[in-house]
This record gives C-alpha cells, sequence and structure tokens, in this order.
C-alpha cells in the first residue's frame, strides 16, 4: 500500500516562505539578464548565491548537528519549487548542491576533511560527473558491455594511490563548483555496474581543469562544463563506496532524490501559467477578460491541471521514499516522466496564448520555454524513465539492457 | 491527386541547393548573433534574387511564377529547411509583392526599383489591437505596429491603417521615410531576419502610396491570407524536416548501449513517430496548397487544417529530434536546439485556437 496524504510539516512551510521570500526579492529581478549573457561562465550570479548562503540556503540538507536544517527529500522539493520558480537554472544550483552535499556524509574521511570547508565557505558547490561524450545513457541503464559507459580511468597504483585520466563533458556546476565526485573506471575488463567507482577530489588537485564551457538553449545562470583529469593522483582515502560497485552506491543513494529533480518541471511550468494566468485577466478583448473566452479559459485548465497532476505525484514520491517502508520506486521514476513532459506541454500553451508577443525575447514566456526543454534530459531522456518503469513492472531492480 | 510538374521539380531541386549551400552554411553562427542588425545574410538574398527566389511571387509577366501556391510551398518548405528567418523575409516579400502586383497604379510606380534591386525585401504590416493602432488621418499615418515579421529587413512596408468611415487602407512606406522609424526586435527563434517594430509619427502619404482603393485595406489583406495560407504552414514543416534530418543522423552515427542508437527499438519508434508526423503534416500542407491554385471547394478548410497540423507537427518533430540527441540537444554548440526555438514560430504567429473554432464552424455549416 502506498500513502495518499501527504501533508508540509511547520518546518516545511517555513524553509518554503524563506525560499519563497528569497527568490522574488534576489532571483527574480535579475533573472532575465543574466539569461542574456552570451559568455556562459558569466551568468552566474556570485552575489545572490552568497547572500542565500548566509540565509542557510546552501547547506539546509546537511543534519542540524552538523550546521544545517536536517532537510528531508519533501522540503527539498517545497524549497526548490520556490527558488526555480523565479529562475530553474540557478535554482538547480541549489538542487545539486543540497543533494550532493549529502555524499560528504557517506564516508569519515570527507566527513572529517572536506564538510568543514563546505559548511565555511559561501562559494562552496558540487559536481556530480558520469557523462562524458561517448556515455550518456550507458551510464544510466547501465550498459554493461566492456565498450560503453564511463571511460575516465582510475588505475591504483604501488602505493595504493589512484591515477585518474581522462575527461567528462555536459557535467552541471562545471566552472563554478569546487567538490567533484567523479565516476571512473577502475576495471576497463568488466562492465559499468562491476567497474565503475567513484572518487572524490577538489578542483585545485593537480593535473585537474575545467575544460570548454557549454552555452545551452535554457538553465543558463548557471553552466555545464567539461572536466578534464590530467594524471590526477588521489589517496584510496578519497574513493566513495567500494570498488566497482559506483553504479550501485550512487543508485541508492540517488532513488530517494528521484522526485526532486521533478521539481524543475513543475516551476517552470507554475511561472508560465502565473504570468499567463495575470496577462489573461488583465487583457480584455470584445469588452471580456481573455480569461473569460471559452478557447483561452480551456487551455489555462489544462495548464492548471497539469501542473497540479505533477505536484501531488512528486510530493507522494518524495514522502514515500524516506518514510513509507513498502515505497513503490515507480513512483520517483513517473514523477520524473511526467513532470518533463507536462513543462514542455505547458510552455507550448503559454506561448499560444502569448502569441506573437510571447516570442520576443523583451516577454519573460520565451525564456520558459527554452527552459522546459531542460527537462527532457536530466537523470537520462523520457524514454530512459519509461524503461525504467518497465524493467520494474517486470520485476528487475537493475542491470540487463531492454532493447 | 496531384503531381509535380517538371518546372516545379526544377525550381524544388534549385531552392534545395541555394539552401543547402548559401544558407544553411551560415545559419547556426547568425542565429547567435548578438547584433541584430548583423543577423541577415545579404550576399545569400542578392544570390537568391540573381536565382528568381525573391521575385518569385509576382505574375509570369513580371518573371515570376505567381500565384501558384503550390510552387510557392515547394520552395519556401527548401528555404525554411535552410533557415526559417531567410525563409521569412522571402515569404514576407511574396506576399508583399503579390498584393503591389495586382494594383495597377502600384505596379507601375513600385515594381521596376523592386525588380531592379537585388537587396529590397518587403513586409507586410497588418492591423493589431495594440496601444496605438496605426491610422490614416489627413495625409498622415501614425501609429504603431510591433513584431512586423522579418520586418526590420524590409525596405518597403505594406501599412494597413484605419482610415475614418472608410474601414482601413494599405500604403506603400519606404521604412526610410521621414516619420517612419523601424526597429528590431530579438525573438527566440526565426533570428536571421528580425522582426520589425513600426512606428509612425505623422508620417505623410498621399494617394500615389496607397495600394488598392481607400477602405479596401482589411479585404485585400484578408483574401491574400486566405490564398497564400498554406505557406504559413508549409515553412514550419521545413522546420521540422531540418530536425528530422539533424535527428536521424544523429540515430544513425550515435552508440549506446553496445550499438547504433537507431537499432534501439524506443529509438526505432521516436524516428517512425516523427516521419510519420513530418509526412503527414507535409502533405496536407501541399494538398491545401492544391487545393487553392484549383478553386477547390474546401481549400479554405484544408488550408486551416493544414496550419494547425504544421504548428502540431513542428512542435512534436523537435521535440523527439531533441530527445535522440540527448543532452546534446540542449547545448548550443550541437545546432540541434536552433530548430525548437525557430518551431515556435508556428504555435505563436497567428492564433491556432481560433483556427481550431473557425475550421470547426466550417465543418459544422455553421461558419
Amino acid at each position: 500500500m502506498s500513502a495518499v496524504t501527504v501533508s508540509l510539516s511547520q518546518e516545511h512551510l517555513e524553509l518554503q516562505t524563506l525560499a519563497r521570500t528569497f527568490a522574488e526579492q534576489e532571483i527574480r529581478p535579475i533573472s532575465r539578464e543574466r539569461d542574456r549573457i552570451d559568455d556562459p561562465l558569466e551568468t552566474f550570479p556570485w552575489e545572490v548565491w552568497r547572500k542565500a548562503s548566509k540565509l542557510g540556503l546552501r547547506t539546509p540538507a546537511i543534519p542540524r548537528e552538523l550546521g544545517g536544517k536536517g532537510m528531508d527529500v519533501l522540503g527539498h522539493c517545497v524549497a526548490l519549487e520556490e527558488l526555480c520558480v523565479a529562475d530553474c537554472g540557478f535554482g538547480c544550483a541549489f538542487h545539486q548542491v543540497w543533494k550532493v552535499s549529502k555524499l560528504l556524509l557517506t564516508t569519515e574521511y570527507l566527513k572529517q576533511n572536506y564538510l568543514p570547508r563546505f559548511m565555511a565557505d559561501d562559494d562552496y558547490q558540487f559536481c556530480l560527473a558520469m557523462t562524458e561524450p561517448n556515455a550518456g545513457s550507458d551510464n544510466l541503464i547501465p550498459y554493461d558491455g566492456t565498450d560503453g559507459a564511463s571511460r575516465t580511468a582510475a588505475v591504483r597504483q604501488p602505493n595504493g594511490d589512484w591515477l585518474l585520466n581522462g575527461m567528462k563533458h555536459f557535467i552541471f556546476a562545471g566552472g563554478v563548483a569546487t567538490g567533484l565526485f567523479v565516476l571512473c573506471r577502475t576495471d576497463p575488463a568488466k562492465g559499468i555496474s562491476e567497474g565503475g567507482t567513484f572518487f572524490f577530489l577538489e578542483k585545485d588537485t593537480p593535473g585537474f581543469r575545467f575544460g570548454h564551457i557549454h552555452s545551452k538553449m535554457g538553465w543558463r545562470l548557471s553552466p555545464n562544463a567539461e572536466l578534464i583529469f590530467d594524471n590526477v593522483r588521489l589517496p584510496d582515502a578519497a574513493r566513495v563506496g567500494e570498488i566497482g560497485k559506483g553504479l550501485a552506491f550512487i543508485g541508492a543513494f540517488g532513488k530517494p532524490h528521484a522526485p526532486t529533480t521533478s521539481v524543475f518541471g513543475i516551476a517552470t511550468a507554475r511561472s508560465a501559467f502565473e504570468q499567463t494566468l495575470e496577462m489573461c485577466r488583465e487583457t480584455v478583448v470584445d469588452g471580456r477578460p481573455l480569461l473569460e473566452h471559452q478557447p483561452v479559459g480551456m487551455r489555462l485548465a489544462d495548464m492548471w491541471s497539469d501542473i497540479e497532476m505533477a505536484r501531488t505525484i512528486t510530493w507522494k514520491a518524495a514522502w514515500s521514499g524516506e518514510n513509507n517502508p513498502d515505497h513503490d520506486l515507480k513512483l520517483g521514476m513517473i514523477s520524473q516522466l511526467f513532470a518533463a513532459e507536462m513543462v514542455v506541454r505547458v510552455c507550448a500553451n503559454a506561448m499560444q496564448l502569448w502569441g506573437e508577443r510571447g516570442f520576443r525575447r523583451d516577454n519573460p514566456i520565451e525564456k520558459l520555454m527554452r527552459d522546459s526543454y531542460a527537462n527532457y534530459h536530466i537523470d537520462g531522456v523520457n524514454d530512459l524513465n519509461r524503461l525504467r518503469i518497465a524493467r520494474a513492472l517486470a520485476g528487475k531492480a537493475g542491470g540487463g539492457y531492454i532493447g | 491527386m496531384f503531381e509535380l510538374t517538371d518546372q516545379q521539380r526544377a525550381l524544388q531541386e534549385l531552392a534545395r541547393d541555394f539552401a543547402a549551400q548559401e544558407v544553411r552554411p551560415l545559419a547556426k553562427d547568425l542565429d547567435l548573433e548578438p547584433d541584430l542588425a548583423r543577423r541577415f545574410p545579404w550576399d545569400a538574398l542578392a544570390s537568391a534574387s540573381r536565382a528568381g527566389l525573391r521575385t518569385l511571387a509576382l505574375p509570369t509577366d513580371q518573371g515570376g511564377f505567381g500565384p501558384d501556391v503550390l510552387t510557392l510551398c515547394l520552395v519556401l518548405e527548401e528555404l525554411a529547411y535552410g533557415d526559417l528567418g531567410f525563409a521569412s523575409a522571402l515569404e514576407q516579400t511574396w506576399r508583399a509583392s503579390t498584393l503591389l502586383a495586382e494594383d495597377r497604379a502600384a505596379r507601375a510606380r513600385l515594381l521596376p526599383a523592386f525588380l531592379a534591386d537585388e537587396r529590397m525585401l518587403l513586409a507586410l504590416a497588418p492591423l493589431d489591437a495594440g496601444d496605438a493602432p496605426v491610422r490614416a488621418v489627413d495625409g498622415r499615418v501614425m501609429g504603431q505596429r510591433p513584431g512586423i515579421v522579418a520586418g526590420s529587413v524590409a525596405r518597403l512596408l505594406l501599412v494597413e491603417a484605419a482610415e475614418g468611415e472608410a474601414g482601413t487602407s494599405l500604403f506603400a512606406v519606404l521604412a526610410d521615410r521621414p516619420g517612419c522609424r523601424v526597429e528590431a526586435a530579438d525573438t527566440a527563434g526565426r533570428r536571421l531576419a528580425p522582426a520589425g517594430d513600426l512606428v509612425l509619427a505623422d508620417c505623410a502619404v498621399s494617394d500615389a502610396d496607397r495600394v488598392g482603393e481607400p477602405g479596401q485595406g482589411a479585404a485585400l489583406l484578408g483574401g491574400l491570407a486566405r490564398r497564400l495560407a498554406p505557406l504559413s504552414a508549409i515553412s514550419a514543416i521545413g522546420v521540422a524536416r531540418s530536425a528530422y534530418d539533424f535527428a536521424m543522423d544523429w540515430a544513425n552515427r550515435r552508440v549506446q548501449g553496445g550499438k547504433i542508437i537507431a537499432e534501439h527499438p524506443s529509438v526505432a519508434m521516436k524516428l517512425g513517430d516523427m516521419l510519420l508526423t513530418l509526412e503527414t503534416g507535409r502533405t496536407m500542407a501541399l494538398r491545401a496548397a492544391w487545393a487553392v491554385d484549383h478553386g477547390a471547394d474546401d481549400a479554405e478548410r484544408l488550408a486551416l487544417a493544414a496550419r494547425i497540423l504544421a504548428a502540431q507537427t513542428a512542435h512534436r518533430v523537435c521535440y523527439d529530434a531533441m530527445q535522440i540527441w540527448g543532452g546534446q540537444g540542449f547545448m548550443r554548440e550541437g545546432g540541434m536546439e536552433k530548430f525548437t526555438r525557430d518551431a515556435a514560430a508556428s504555435y505563436t504567429e497567428g492564433r491556432v485556437d481560433a483556427y481550431r473554432e473557425r475550421l470547426g464552424r466550417l465543418a459544422s455549416g455553421r461558419a
């Protein structure tokens, strides 16, 4: 049985208010102007980020006894929506830090050496690096041939150290992050499920550098970049999880977080809906507000319904993942898939209601349309979530390649 | 139902080669050019003019192929395959030149300059319900018309103005005439030919500037829009075909899961959906053009259906194509996301819901 009632606690509501107020006052006013900067390394609003950090918005996922707010996954969803409504690309920078900072708690070495640095440094962000030019879906399905998936190599040295060589690309927060979690191939003779291992390093480690910064269609306030490893030497203590079990490790860590990525679509859709609703209230055609014209009202009804359905399944999945012993993993998958497709529908509806005005860059809607297209590839393309659900229906937990 | 003539096939091929060789190679960089005044490929336009593509909609005695809508559609699809903005600049020119050619006085006064200047583009500025719609009073036109498609690159604008009791009238106004200002407006797509925001401040016009009779503006523009409606559909199809080919190329190169991704059933199904959607939209657009050319009874409803379907087609095919491209599709460097931005032109221009309602009323006999 899965739970059907989800209620927000006082803590959730306080976090929601904090995030909403900050987003409205600090993020929304700079969003569109920053989006228009061409250089993808110049768009990140560092001053706003530092202000957020001072308010505790960078470290809420860390337990209270370690200096955070002990935010759960449902709180993550609730607060993230408020930030992402103001700007989804920048909001994702918070999501990334909230989620990945919890990885610092997974080993004693990271907790002792890096958690204090993370807590103290307002600028400290993370990359979670898996994708390579020839390894996208391969890492996520996963594909277990030795001819595919991540090739960035970590080779054991006689003294127990690891030597990393290779390259990642499209990595979110590349160029602005300090701490990097990286999937490496520790056994090229095995598939990624048995031969992949995660390591942690900081960007100043000798031999590491950020490469090309990718310019994107949307989500322009945060950069994605190449990560280049040229004889990077790491101690074995920098290894995260068991040797060869990197994918299983990150999979177990990531599963309760699946619904958090649905929030991006919900937030962008909500922003498009709210601004379109306001326009349709204010614009009078033939003596009546647009909102009261049947064709317009029907599109707005579709938009509202789409968003409400996505949020309902997302919050249910978030609550269930942490509280329901019989949690159904398919809930997180469907929340991602539904939200990713929903936001593209909602933004297309918004564009149609705005008409030619919506196509202009001096209007807020076209940016939301561009942002909406980020969602089809978060945590894998839409069909990958269909295949994950299919695999779950077939009773297979992981591994194996459908198709 | 219809077959292409040898002449139509030859023009289609000419436009295809031209778009592939002279437009597409420039399109990705020009689309990302921040300076709006430097986006339009003027040399490509000159080359298109020499090939007869700029004046294609003129009557045959003026050197064109008009008013054969099917021919125009075949050519426009190829141009839009090269770049939607470039194609829209020519489409606007075709529309406006059709009206000039049909008015005896305007033809004598304006067509010679249009024919002689290989860089002269035209655009239509229909009245809109904005804050200050254009009106004509005592030999002057004043008001605003924002968002004229490809308006910032047009030299001559056909401006619709409300004129007292008469209704609306059309005036041909050079963009650099005193009292006339056109500012380029940035948009999500169709960026090679930026839209134009027209501001008319007591701009003097005379009877010699009129196209058609006073009060005839709405009828002339309405008639033109009905006849050339399939053009709006086919340009969206051209964009969809670009995205389709881009996705097909990637699907046949990209290896994931140990094989070329086109070999995975999930990808093959998506490619099949794309082909189905594209061919359906394309067939409907060309059939509508044929129906218009042959004065078929159902020409208006086919054209409406084609226009609605084309917007859906462009949207769906581009979305599918981006998914085939994976994360690469979202990066500007890949070139895929441009088609998705261009496709948005098809569902923001005009009112899809109004077309749906009109189509339903035609179908139920209650138009």
